[in-house]
């Protein structure tokens, strides 16, 4: 098994390669020099030119923004941070919101709650994202006017750390949200279907005529088999979060990086483009290393000896 | 993205015998007209689709009504005002009317998600079939190069080609959407036709000396086609919320052209949004009800199949 898992870790060099072979392909087709925000350099050969830029990005230097004037590494690092807490909220409420739903759905299957959870599944489902976070907008910002729609401030340094993390959770509630359910939704259908199986087979029949009692049945036996699925896609799921993630931090106008690409494609600042793209690459592909790595360990195909 | 993850939960859930209704690959094929039989039982998905046709008509026949060039016509004086009289849906911050916009606008979102769809439907079907009936080493080679396609965030890529080619039309903006859609598609039946290439009746026309191509088309992809209809229905969906997105963002169609996504741009703006919802609220229902149906419809279809395939058609 760990031949497989190593195999799988040595396997993401090559996919690096190729996704920055993938991205230098592109800066060469933006106007400009996209990779070190000035004008030289261009008359060496194409390979001269990558690692250049390779070895400038293991330095740090990722090149100057044209519309801040200052260097990327700074711009996107101050972001940074913002879209990280973001990307963490937004999982963990789809979770929190999932996972219940889910295991209620499978258990009561054909219920009156089932029924309505599997309606809202569709309609989630059916909306596109930022559609969902207008609508929450709308509905939590402006009519309830329960949590603040835009922006992410900070306060200032003498506010004590609580206030300062309540600050922080009251403004990532409706972002957060929005992703939440937005996502869910494919979690609760794949966690529910899961339960419904398992529900059939056979060590659950045993277990319920030894007398197990049914709370048990699900918590041991049906959760721990249907809860695979989910935790193995974990992974992939950041894949998903990124193309989301663009949507509501320009619906919220929530200063993460997100909103820093949107702002640098409409003012044609290349250099930040392309690094934020890096970025984005670089979490997919980790994302889906620690999922492949997730679903090596525990497939059942692997018996450990 | 969907397809991938549906894959892998299916593989490492086969063991178990935990696949699920989202699994397309492991199920055997159905005939589609046991399949819409099926379906008409399902009450709710024959409303779904009857409403679909009925906004598919609304929209396409009222668009009709309206020229495009008068609509985006500025009138400053009539900014912004309220539904009722000569502008059904009242007007927008350049004081064109929205009624027209939507009806345009939607025709615009429609036949462009449509487009795409057919698009990376052709490509990816195709290469399926191709790749799944010859296998060997190009076989590998396209699995490879489409799994590494499927990892990136495309949604992203896409973004990036749009604002690189500025100068588009819409064709060029079709052409940009289907980029990575096809790869998605191209994998799913790929494995199928690898499944079904197996099966005797393929190796008794090989045997008669039948064309590869007659077999791939007249034979494999007709016992394909449950899988066919149900995954070019879902990626319609994807593909209308895709191209309604880009829009949405600034980077799909130019301001100047009706479409979905401008008006649903206004919405940004704390003023417009709160006072003068008319502008976008209609939008955001139209292909909110739209995109519902659609998939209402293709889930049904899932449904329908599983259905029939437990029944051993």
């Amino acid at each position: 098994m760990w031949n497989r898992i190593l195999r799988r870790v040595f396997f993401i060099i090559p996919q690096l390669f190729a996704f920055s072979l993938l991205v230098f392909a592109l800066a060469q087709w933006m106007p400009g020099d996209a990779l070190t925000g000035s004008l030289t350099n261009l008359d060496n050969p194409w390979y001269i030119r990558y690692l250049q830029w390779v070895a400038n990005m293991i330095r740090g230097d990722f090149g100057l923004s044209y519309t801040y004037r200052m260097p990327v590494v700074v711009l996107v690092g101050a972001r940074f941070g913002n879209t990280l807490w973001l990307a963490v909220a937004s999982l963990l409420l789809t979770y929190l919101i999932a996972v219940p739903l889910g295991i209620y759905a499978g258990r009561f299957n054909g219920s009156l709650g089932d029924k309505v959870i599997r309606f809202f599944n569709s309609i989630s489902f059916a909306l596109p994202i930022f559609i969902v976070a207008l609508l929450l907008v709308w509905l939590f910002g402006f009519q309830l006017a329960l949590f603040p729609t835009r922006g992410m401030p900070l306060l200032p340094e003498s506010q004590t750390l609580l206030a300062s993390l309540l600050n922080r959770v009251h403004h990532l509630a409706l972002p957060a949200l929005a992703f939440a359910f937005s996502a869910s939704a494919s979690t609760i259908q794949r966690l529910r279907s899961g339960i419904i199986e398992a529900k059939q087979e056979d060590y659950v029949l045993t277990a319920r005529s030894k007398g197990v009692p049914e709370s048990m049945v699900y918590r041991k036996h049906i959760f721990r088999n249907s809860s695979l699925p989910i935790t193995a896609l974990l992974g992939y799921d950041i894949t998903g979060l990124i193309g989301a993630s663009i949507f509501i931090e320009y619906v919220f106008a929530y200063p993460g990086i997100g909103r820093l690409f949107i702002s640098s494609l409409e003012s044609r600042d290349f250099s930040v483009i392309i690094a934020v793209l890096l970025i984005y690459g670089l979490a997919a592909l980790v994302g889906t290393l620690v999922s492949d790595i997730i679903l090596t360990i525990v497939d059942p195909r692997v018996r450990v000896r | 993205m969907e397809e991938l993850k549906t894959e892998i939960a299916s593989v490492t859930a086969g063991e178990n015998r935990l696949s699920h209704e989202a699994n397309e690959e492991t199920k055997a094929v159905v005939d589609f007209r046991s399949m819409l039989g099926e379906f008409q039982k399902d009450k709710l998905a024959v409303v779904a689709l009857g409403t679909l046709v009925f906004l598919l008509l609304f929209v396409f026949v009222g668009s009709l009504f309206f020229d495009e060039t008068q609509v985006m016509q500025v009138d400053l004086l009539n900014r912004y005002a309220s539904p009722g009289g000569n502008h059904l849906l009242g007007t927008d911050e350049a004081g064109r009317d929205v009624l027209g916009q939507l009806l345009l606008g939607a025709r615009t979102s429609l036949v462009a998600g449509t487009a795409v769809t057919v698009l990376s439907g052709f490509v990816g079907i195709g290469l399926g079939l191709l790749s799944g009936y010859y296998g060997g080493i190009l076989d590998g080679l396209l699995m490879r190069f489409i799994e590494f396609i499927m990892i990136l965030p495309v949604s992203v890529l896409v973004l990036v080609l749009v604002s690189i080619v500025s100068e588009y039309s819409l064709f060029t903006f079709i052409l940009l959407m289907s980029a990575f859609n096809w790869a998605g598609k191209s994998k799913v039946f790929r494995n199928r036709t690898r499944s079904e290439a197996k099966r005797d009746y393929v190796r008794a026309s090989k045997t008669a000396g039948t064309n590869d191509m007659l077999i791939m088309i007249r034979e494999i992809l007709p016992n394909l086609s449950s899988l066919v209809i149900i995954n070019t229905t879902m990626s319609l969906a994807r593909n209308i919320g895709m191209e309604t997105g880009l829009s949405f963002l600034g980077f799909g169609l130019p301001p100047a052209v009706p479409s979905i996504g401008n008006l649903l741009r206004y919405a940004i703006s704390p003023t417009v949004f709160e006072n003068y919802a008319w502008v976008w609220l209609p939008a955001a229902t139209l292909i909110f009800v739209v995109l519902l149906c659609i998939i209402y419809v293709g889930q049904a279809l899932r449904r329908a199949a599983d259905a029939r395939q437990m029944q051993g058609q």
